[in-house]
């Protein structure tokens, strides 16, 4: 029990549990549910990058693609008053797939190369969802797609909506969570941390890193899934690599690379900064970009970095 | 059946054969070392018997069985291990969880999604004993990063014992260390020799000679010699390429 | 006549491209950092060449405004990019790049954020006629000025003494010191010219995009997948990619006009894909 109190997973499932009852930030329901799919988002992520040391920058794509891949399921095949789980199933189907294509081919490369074919990748994406106006709508995207009922909760309220968002986030969150810290956990961590040796213990690295980018494709194009169901529309300019940048700077900025909790707290800060900050001040992406580039030049690891050598010191 | 059975295996980088058509047989007997002066092509040769390189031409069978051309984590299942002479470890890693990486694949508890991997008694217990036999079970919760460069050593040759191997290749255990630490690396690999076949390729001289059964001399990327220790140093070949120069 | 004019507009296009690419190349090489900030010198060259142009003409304009932003270089080398020598290239990346977006804010605070028109000089503001061939005088303009950079980078490294020790501290910056120059004066320098050129390629561009905050950061993706494309170090294979670049964006109109962005990507997958040192390059510091 004590250890359970101690987990920090807990208080933040217990925070975002009474959110829609924070004064002030409580009002904002859709960023309390944006803040949950990014979660998602951003610790699938993590996978890779802070796991098993793969710098994608393409994450973007298999978010945007789930959240086409909702819109059209529900459009051509459930269609109003239809299912709301083969939205979510066809979004992360869609995500593992493109994940797992992407990732067969280069699962070889290393470092920047790896980072530059995502980048290829996800502008190709970018340019088929943005100008194939037969399928997704091109510039105008997708939209008519409506919340209906699920399990006979009405998901027009944005409160319940918050929390199905809220459970697939609790449910996600553990499970990456359980496979960070698993045999399969640890394997990953080998492939990052020194892929020679880890190949002369028997591994296969190549195939771990093309099993770890297509699941967390699946979580991407689950969080994708739900975005489109909360902004009842799909757009292309979610696949832009730069919205992939912004995965990969709030994921160092939280310090996902020493952390499991880094992707939260760097989602956090950017998600909260990109619908507050900005209603404060036009500008505030200065303000986030130079913040991002003091607090990496300083604390190399990110804030959790920081809050663990604390811990450390301490003990 | 010998233990290596190499055949014309030739590699090249650039115009220059680092190994230009070597065949031997490696029969088992203790230990063997691999010798030769700087640029004798000794690193090349250990590289390509564990499947770090590819070979340009040739062959090597492990045991009668083809290993010429397999990966790394192929050739771990044939029973073949090794070690790094630059210390290749696990750095953000305990030294248990370095040992640990080893014997859950070992153990074919690798690909677990959900289950803890520092709550595997069994995978734990074989780490443990692998630390036990070299004498590094004391520190087995200290950061891979924090002990002393002798134990690093010790610990690069204790995963390497993880795959259950049946034979060894040692490159330059010594490379680095004091003569203490010299001296408590022989112990361990002598004792490694009583259960497995070790080959090692190294510089310092007395150790080779003091431990060695069977000694390979390569010179400019071809075998000089090959024998017993005693038949080797009296060699005039390998004097006049190797030890002439150290004697003179 | 229509192919023709779109092959030019790819070349010139290309030329504009590779200069970018050239001083990104550079600095990555001399420095080990991959600089994304270089995309806000070439926003900045074409916002001050924009405000100062009217007032002290237009070729003064186009020595001062690259002079200015090679002084911002000079400041960003110092306040942030000598923060991430010897570090991980991509850590480098993502600090430039938050700094980038950072900067790239500070011109939509400062300058505004509406899109502004920059006109070609009145000198080069005709076409050219060869029979019934018509073709932008300013085009031929730009390709020229873009042509004298690259020509003058790839001399400078060729035939000068400091540039030779440049072209080796770009295999091994180890050399440099050997060769008896200062690396950390070298990367200053590098990245000052670096900056001038990005900053001229901004203004040859304003007439053509028109200035905008954004301008910069759709030209800095394509620009450093041209430096793999063409192999690090290499200013012909910088020059090539940039060209096959620049030649697809324009031509694939005539093949699949709506899909004509996604094109070069695909060209540079491929290459980078199959060709990991690119067309001309040699082993490098990124591998």
């Amino acid at each position: 029990m004590r250890r359970l109190l101690k987990d920090p997973l807990l208080w933040i499932f217990l925070v975002f549990a009474l959110y829609p009852a924070i004064p002030y930030i409580g009002n904002f329901i859709s960023l309390g549910s944006e803040l949950l799919l990014w979660f998602i988002f951003t610790l699938s992520f993590n996978l890779c990058l802070g796991q098993t040391g793969l710098p994608s920058f393409g994450h973007g794509a298999f978010y945007g693609l789930g959240s086409y891949a909702a819109a059209i399921t529900y459009l051509k095949l459930s269609g109003e008053g239809g299912g709301f789980l083969a939205p979510l199933v066809g979004g992360i189907v869609v995500g593992t797939a493109a994940a797992g294509l992407l990732g067969w081919f280069i699962k070889d490369k290393r470092g920047v190369y790896f980072a530059m074919l995502t980048v290829a990748f996800t502008q190709v994406c970018f340019g088929i969802c943005w100008r194939w106006d037969e399928v997704t709508g091109g510039e105008a995207g997708l939209s008519g797609i409506v919340r209906t009922t699920f399990l006979g909760i009405d998901m027009k309220n944005l409160h319940n909506f918050y929390y199905l968002c809220f459970v697939v986030f609790v449910i996600a969150a553990l499970i990456i969570r359980s496979i960070s810290r698993s045999c399969f956990g640890l394997s990953l961590q080998s492939v990052r941390q020194n892929h020679i040796r880890s190949q002369y213990l028997g591994y296969n690295c190549n195939m771990y890193k093309f099993v770890v980018y297509a699941l967390s494709g699946a979580f991407a194009g689950l969080s994708g899934a739900l975005y489109c169901l909360l902004t009842q529309s799909a757009f292309a300019d979610i696949l832009d690599w730069s919205k992939s940048g912004d995965v990969v700077m709030a994921t160092l900025l939280g310090g996902g690379t020493v952390s499991f909790y880094g992707p939260i707290v760097g989602s956090l800060i950017f998600i909260i900064c990109k619908n507050l900050l900005s209603s404060l001040w036009d500008h505030w992406l200065f303000i986030y970009g130079m913040s991002f580039v003091i607090i990496l030049c300083l604390f190399p690891t990110g804030l959790m970095g920081v809050f663990k050598r604390r811990a450390a010191s301490k003990a | 059946m010998s233990l290596f059975k190499i055949t014309g295996l030739t590699k090249r980088f650039g115009a220059m054969a680092a190994i230009n058509d070597v065949s031997v047989n490696i029969e088992h007997g203790g230990i063997m070392s691999i010798i030769g002066p700087n640029g004798a092509g000794k690193t090349t040769f250990f590289n390509l018997l564990t499947g770090f390189i590819k070979p340009n031409a040739g062959q090597i069978l492990y045991k009668d069985q083809d290993v010429t051309r397999l990966k790394p984590y192929q050739i771990i299942k044939y029973g073949i291990s090794r070690s790094f002479q630059v210390v290749s470890l696990f750095e953000e890693m305990t030294v248990l969880d370095n040992v640990i990486v080893g014997t859950q694949r070992n153990m074919g508890y690798m690909n677990r999604l959900f289950a803890r991997y520092d709550r595997q008694k069994d995978v734990r217990d074989k780490a443990m004993d692998i630390l036990d036999r070299v004498g590094m079970a004391h520190m087995a919760e200290l950061p891979a990063a924090s002990i002393p460069h002798g134990d690093r050593k010790i610990l690069d040759l204790s995963m390497a014992l993880t795959t259950n191997p049946e034979t060894l290749l040692l490159d330059e255990p010594m490379a680095g260390l004091s003569k203490a630490e010299r001296l408590r690396i022989t112990n361990v690999i002598k004792t490694l020799s009583q259960s497995h076949k070790v080959i090692l390729v190294e510089h310092d001289m007395d150790l080779v000679f003091s431990i060695s059964e069977t000694i390979l001399v390569l010179h400019h990327g071809e075998v000089l010699a090959c024998g017993e220790p005693g038949t080797i140093a009296d060699n005039e070949e390998v004097q006049s390429a190797y030890l002439g120069r150290e004697v003179a | 006549m229509l192919t023709l004019s779109l092959f030019l507009n790819g070349i010139v296009l290309g030329l504009v491209y590779a200069a970018v690419a050239l001083g990104f190349s550079l600095v990555l090489g001399v420095s080990g950092v991959i600089n994304f900030a270089h995309s806000i010198t070439f926003t900045f060259g074409a916002y001050f060449f924009w405000a100062m142009y009217k007032h002290v003409g237009y070729l003064p304009a186009m020595l001062l405004a690259p002079a200015a932003v090679a002084v911002i270089g000079f400041f960003v080398e110092r306040l942030v990019i000598r923060r991430v020598y010897g570090q991980d290239p991509l850590f480098g990346l993502l600090i430039t790049l938050g700094f980038a977006m950072g900067m790239e804010e500070l011109i939509r605070m400062v300058f505004g954020p509406a899109t502004h028109n920059v006109d070609a000089p009145s000198f080069a503001n005709g076409v050219i006629i060869f029979g019934n061939f018509l073709y932008s005088q300013y085009r031929l303009f730009i390709a020229l000025v873009a042509a004298i950079m690259v020509a003058a980078v790839w001399l400078f490294t060729e035939k000068s003494r400091y540039g030779t020790v440049v072209k080796a501290g770009m295999f091994n910056s180890e050399m440099v010191g050997a060769l008896g120059h200062d690396l950390y004066k070298m990367r200053i320098w590098i990245l000052v010219l670096g900056s001038f050129i990005a900053g001229l390629a901004g203004i040859l561009a304003a007439p053509i995009w028109s200035v905008k905050s954004g301008m910069g950061s759709s030209i800095l993706m394509p620009s450093f997948l041209i430096v793999l494309m063409g192999g690090l170090g290499s200013i012909p294979g910088t020059l090539v990619a940039g060209l096959m670049v620049g030649i697809t964006l324009s031509m694939g109109v005539l093949v699949a006009p709506r899909f004509v962005d996604i094109m070069p990507y695909i060209l540079m997958g491929l290459i980078v894909y199959f060709w990991p040192r690119g067309l001309m390059g040699q082993q490098n510091i990124i591998e």
